[in-house]
């Protein structure tokens, strides 16, 4: 019976202890534990104290003056310099408070460090010894400010924590609008990585389309076509050189006798012999024609042979010839112009498929860079919610869970 | 691990800590201060997690020794829930500090 009890209230007050609250009302929150807890004496008693430092100041400002007009120079010149260095605050608050108690005891600490002789000197005057009177005074406030800045973290700490839970509250909606930026970004790349990719697909594609229609239409055509006109002339060169050589007999013992460079000429003819049928050739079948050297029946009869062939034959070969030449000549500059056109295409497509990769490497740095700046501001974002949490509690609220 | 506080972080770095923490305030120029940290050092990493271990330089932060009433070094604050509950000055040895910042545990959970 007593346990059932026990969990009971341990539920019950678990229950009552952590609020579930909104960011958005944080602000609300924060403002209605101010009205609720008397924080005014507080900030009473630490303006109170400001600007009793601040009339001090202004009183030992005068009376240095004042000495200084009398021809005390030395220390008078080195603390009016140090004391028109402490600026009032813009804002009367905790954290402006203690920055000008900061400031101002450093500025004190450089005047407490002028040597003591020249701080003695002073005193031979009444404005010196009015002034040093009135330094104390000074430096007894910024004490007095000091002691109530204290009191922050004793019986006014509430205060303190809700000035504190003010500014944190801003500093974790700034995260929160930056967090928000960076995931707008975030979704923009995303989408500039859909559309690259989309884009390198379609590169991708357009370079097998095109290099699978470069290799099996247009070049195996011409290619094809080359090979068959090369055939052609070797059959028309190859049984040129088969009649040549059944007559070359006969037609050295000719030439032998008759014209010795001739006979050079013919020797040399042999091995590209349509490539090589110019004026001295025909020379040469007008030689043979008109030669009255003796021959046997065979050479005779081999003679006219490749002289009929000559006059009926060769002529049409030649011309046949040459225009399967010239065929060739022409079907290969088509071909190196094709192939040109489709290497220029190639590498474009291919440049444009490595500028694609290379935007879309680019878009995955940027994306990774951007969600790990995503990543550090989330943990900064827990961690400041945390703080604020023990800053709205410890200023009086209740055990609260931020929801973002 | 050591990490350093000073006039700008002190308040979110002690006063809202969800553990106990001890400041160890120090000066470059401080024989002692210098001579304690390796003790220092060992008992952050030991306590690492359940206390949190920061040093402040007094001759960079004046301002926040003399608020906190820090009037020789080196000296120890030790702080719970943001109050401070103990100071000590001087050196220690491993096994005296541990000793403290046992009480110090206690102390924040009572």
């Amino acid at each position: 019976m007593s346990r059932i009890r026990i969990n009971f209230l341990f539920g019950r007050r678990e229950e009552k202890q952590i609020e579930a609250i909104e960011f958005s009302e944080i602000e609300n929150y924060i403002e209605r534990i101010k009205s609720e807890k008397k924080i005014s004496e507080y900030y009473d008693k630490l303006n109170d104290s400001y600007e009793k430092i601040m009339k001090r100041l202004e009183e030992a400002k005068k009376s240095l003056k004042k000495l200084e007009s009398r021809g005390e120079k030395k220390f008078t010149s080195l603390v009016i310099k140090n004391l028109e260095r402490i600026k009032e605050v813009d804002e009367l608050n905790i954290p402006s408070l203690q920055q000008f108690y900061t400031n101002t005891f450093y500025i004190i600490d450089k005047i407490v460090k002028i040597p003591p002789q020249i701080q003695y000197e002073v005193l031979e005057y009444e404005e010196g010894k009015e002034a040093v009177k009135l330094l104390n005074s000074f430096l007894k406030d910024v004490g007095d400010l000091k002691k109530i800045l204290v009191m922050r973290y004793g019986e006014y700490s509430t205060a303190n924590h809700l000035e504190n839970a003010s500014k944190k509250y801003k500093e974790v909606k700034k995260i929160i609008e930056d967090i928000k930026h960076i995931e707008d970004e975030i979704q923009s790349v995303i989408e500039e990585k859909e559309d690259a990719e989309k884009l390198l697909e379609e590169g991708t594609e357009a370079l097998k389309h095109i290099s699978s229609r470069i290799d099996t239409k247009e070049i195996i055509e011409l290619r094809k076509h080359i090979n068959s006109l090369d055939a052609k002339l070797v059959e028309i060169s190859s049984d040129l050189k088969l009649r040549i050589s059944r007559a070359r007999r006969p037609i050295s013992k000719i030439l032998h006798s008759k014209d010795k460079k001739m006979l050079d000429f013919f020797h040399t003819f042999m091995k590209y012999p349509l490539e090589n049928i110019n004026e001295k050739f025909w020379k040469i079948v007008d030689t043979i024609r008109t030669s009255d050297v003796e021959l046997n029946k065979d050479e005779n009869r081999t003679l006219n042979e490749f002289l009929i062939f000559v006059e009926h034959e060769l002529k049409k070969n030649i011309d046949k010839y040459n225009k399967l030449e010239e065929e060739k000549k022409q079907i290969s500059g088509i071909l190196k112009k094709v192939s040109s056109r489709n290497e220029k295409l190639l590498e474009n497509i291919e440049n444009e498929k490595k500028d694609l990769e290379e935007k879309v490497r680019a878009v995955n740095k940027k994306l990774e860079k951007l969600k790990k700046a995503r990543n550090n501001l989330q943990h900064l974002l827990r961690k400041n919610i945390k703080i604020l949490e023990i800053m709205i509690k410890k200023a009086g609220g209740n055990r609260i869970k931020i929801k973002i | 691990m050591v990490e350093h506080v000073n006039e700008e972080n002190f308040e979110e770095e002690i006063l809202y800590s969800d553990i106990p923490v001890v400041v160890d305030f120090w000066a470059t120029w401080c024989a002692p201060c210098l001579a304690f940290a390796p003790t220092f050092k060992k008992l952050s990493k030991k306590y690492e997690g359940r206390i949190k271990f920061l040093k402040c330089d007094v001759g960079k932060n004046k301002a926040l020794a003399d608020l906190l009433g820090v009037k020789a070094i080196p000296t120890l604050l030790f702080f719970c829930d943001g109050e401070v509950r103990e100071r000590a000055t001087g050196k220690y040895d491993t096994e005296s500090l541990e000793e403290k910042l046992k009480n110090l545990m206690k102390k924040c959970q009572e």
